[in-house]
């Protein structure tokens, strides 16, 4: 199966102010195969929105390239190729325009790319909301007169009405309440059967995740640390730190963990030598002659999963 | 006696639409050394209720109607500004979602610990910045003493919810209220957290009102919950109880509507349709009767009082229903649902 998506080797580093540099995304390879969705996951100062903001050019990579079609993609894209991949933010307040109805913000990027006539602009623009599960008449509120729930299904909606093959998620969820985030989750799931579209997932919501995609990447400081397909990551993760954060989701009718992990990441500021995840890990042990904290370990493949850990080359045994 | 007893608390906010009822006929009681949950979504009255109780509502716009607040006996709502102080200090520690917000971000963590230890205790400034340090290691803050000199800024999130944890229990409070104390953390510093709240309540017996958007932290964290919507408890109960048997719709579709790491993916997500309702427009009914597949014509008439479930379920075999309540009529219904789902 050709990839739609194929990243590789994307480095996206910052100069910090004191002069020492940021490493926000370090040798990260993906891809995506059309209408396959992949789920980015981890935690806060992962990397896993910047890697998203990275790929939709958004930010500028310091290596590595991005590849749509085998093509190379970028800012500099032709539009005809930069529509072929949107974005939805976690706020969707940021891309809706507070003095436009609501309405007027899913047509915009149908007018930017002077698709159509006025008419059959606005025609996609109300079929897109109808898509999205909202009543067109909602095409003529503003965007404070709707609940989170609705102006993230606007969101959607502005992405979805340019038809493109990739859209890209960050947090897409994260700020509506329990009861509307299962109606967008089930959304998402409908809209990809519907249209085809491929996901790229960002969401530190390992469940929500779960539901929509059917490959999983778990980031930690910057790099993949583990690849794999949801049937084996949350049945049989691998890399220590999968493991713990599975262990860390407080699930309904189940202790909290018992042994939470210890510590906090490090910072992308100075992280730390071998493996990022080391001095955390409680296996370290395992490994002999102190190679976590002096070798990086290289994300290798096995089958459809990649793991990028020294245990496993020690025979990792499962739970 | 109770640690807390909270009846019939009713809050109102004046608005540029009017007045707009956000709590009422709340009621909680928590015994020393218990957690008890207020969960609910956003608008459903937790935090307003939990704050109301304090008397930290800026009033106005706020107003609170009616109500008692009994902590160790004495009404909260009677008491002089001064005294008041003095109780919310000592004998109440508070955890809100966003540290920063909380500590002031021009003094050292250590000034700020010492000062809480010292408007409270008459001892001089050497022995509190002793306790400051002592606070700071037993909240797990690796070289305390470093620590202290420290601003809130140079913290890292969990570092910082950690020192006003320590700050919030340096008096030894007896009932530590928690706001979505760990809502803005990662999960892996969620569960240490956690930890840490449950070891220093199994130490100093501090009973802790945990207020939470998540069904799921309640689950492993709170003996008893109160389940909230559009500010009134809708359901109340030992928490593995409820969460095995709900009895009323709401809590039913919430605890359903929550994506897990481990249940069927098969098919859509069960969902609550609608959107919780608008508080400047309030039914006579149900609040949650647009929203709800129990509803029957009552529903929308009377909003049904929150009574003990066994008076409601005559036939309730098979359910514990140690202390539960409900404010629904057709519970019976929900629960033979739950039973045969």
């Amino acid at each position: 199966m050709s990839a739609l998506l194929k990243v590789e080797n994307l480095c996206v580093r910052f100069p910090a102010r004191d002069g020492r540099t940021v490493h926000a995304v370090e040798d990260v390879s993906l891809s995506i195969p059309a209408g396959g969705a992949l789920g980015l996951v981890g935690e806060s100062g992962s990397g896993k929105s910047t890697t998203a903001r990275a790929i939709a050019g958004l930010q500028a990579p310091s290596a590595g390239r991005v590849l749509l079609d085998g093509e190379p993609f970028g800012p500099d894209s032709a539009r005809s190729a930069r529509q072929r991949v949107q974005m939805v933010f976690q706020d969707p307040q940021g891309s809706l325009d507070p003095r436009r109805p609501v309405g007027w913000s899913v047509e915009e990027p149908l007018a930017l790319q002077d698709a159509g006539t006025a008419m059959t602009r606005r025609a996609r623009a109300l079929a897109a909301l109808d898509a999205c599960g909202l009543d067109p008449r909602l095409a003529l509120r503003y965007p404070h007169e709707l609940s989170g729930g609705q102006r993230q299904r606007v969101a959607i909606a502005r992405a979805l009405v340019v038809e493109p093959e990739l859209v890209i998620l960050d947090e897409p969820t994260s700020a509506l309440d329990v009861s509307v985030r299962a109606q967008v989750v089930n959304l998402l799931c409908d809209l990809r059967q519907r249209f085809g579209l491929a996901y790229l997932f960002v969401s530190h919501d390992l469940a929500v995740v779960r539901r929509v995609c059917e490959d999983v990447a778990v980031m930690y400081l910057g790099r993949i640390v583990e690849r794999a397909p949801r049937s084996e990551l949350f049945t049989s993760p691998r890399h220590p730190y999968t493991r713990a954060l599975l262990a860390a989701v407080p699930e309904i009718g189940r202790d909290l963990a018992l042994a939470p992990l210890a510590g906090e990441p490090a910072s992308p500021l100075a992280p730390p030598s071998g493996c990022a995840f080391h001095p955390r890990c409680p296996r370290r042990a395992e490994v002999s002659a102190n190679r976590c904290s002096l070798e990086l370990p290289a994300l290798e493949e096995h089958g459809s999963a990649a793991l990028a850990c020294h245990l496993a080359a020690q025979s990792v045994t499962r739970p | 006696m109770s640690l807390l007893e909270v009846r019939n608390l009713r809050v109102s906010f004046a608005t540029p639409r009017g007045t707009v009822q956000a709590v009422e006929n709340f009621g909680v009681s928590i015994d020393a050394g218990e957690t008890v949950a207020l969960v609910g979504e956003s608008g459903s009255g937790k935090s307003v209720s939990a704050l109301a109780l304090a008397r930290l509502l800026p009033t106005p716009p706020a107003r609170i109607e009616t109500g008692e607040v009994l902590l160790a006996g004495r009404d909260l709502l009677q008491l002089p500004e001064r005294e008041l102080e003095r109780v919310r200090g000592k004998e109440l520690g508070f955890v809100f979602q966003d540290p920063t917000s909380s500590l002031h971000p021009l003094m050292t963590i250590g000034e700020q610990l010492e000062e809480a230890i010292l408007v409270h205790q008459r001892i001089p400034r050497v022995t509190a910045r002793q306790r400051a340090e002592w606070a700071l290691a037993e909240v797990g803050i690796a070289d305390p003493k470093s620590r202290l000199a420290a601003f809130p800024h140079q913290l890292s999130g969990g570092m910082r919810q950690r020192a006003m944890i320590a700050m919030a229990l340096v008096t030894r409070p007896k009932l530590l209220i928690a706001d979505e104390p760990t809502t803005a953390l990662d999960v892996t510093v969620q569960a240490q957290l956690v930890a840490l709240l449950q070891k220093l309540q199994r130490e100093h017996g501090t009973a802790i009102l945990l207020i939470t958007h998540d069904l799921a932290l309640v689950s492993g964290f709170a003996r008893r919950t109160h389940v909230m919507y559009a500010g009134s408890v809708v359901e109340s109960g030992l928490t593995s109880e409820l969460v095995a048997r709900p009895a009323h719709p709401y809590t039913r579709a919430l605890l359903r509507s929550v994506p897990s790491l481990s249940t069927s993916l098969a098919g859509a997500l069960p969902v609550i349709s609608g959107a919780p309702p608008d508080p400047a427009h309030p039914s006579i009914g149900c609040a949650f009767a647009p929203r709800c597949e129990f509803t029957v014509d009552s529903c929308r008439e009377r909003r049904p009082a929150l009574v003990p479930l066994s008076a409601s379920v005559p036939g309730a075999a098979g359910v514990r229903v140690q202390s539960r309540r409900v404010a629904c009529t057709e519970s019976e219904r929900v629960v033979a649902a739950e039973v045969r789902s």
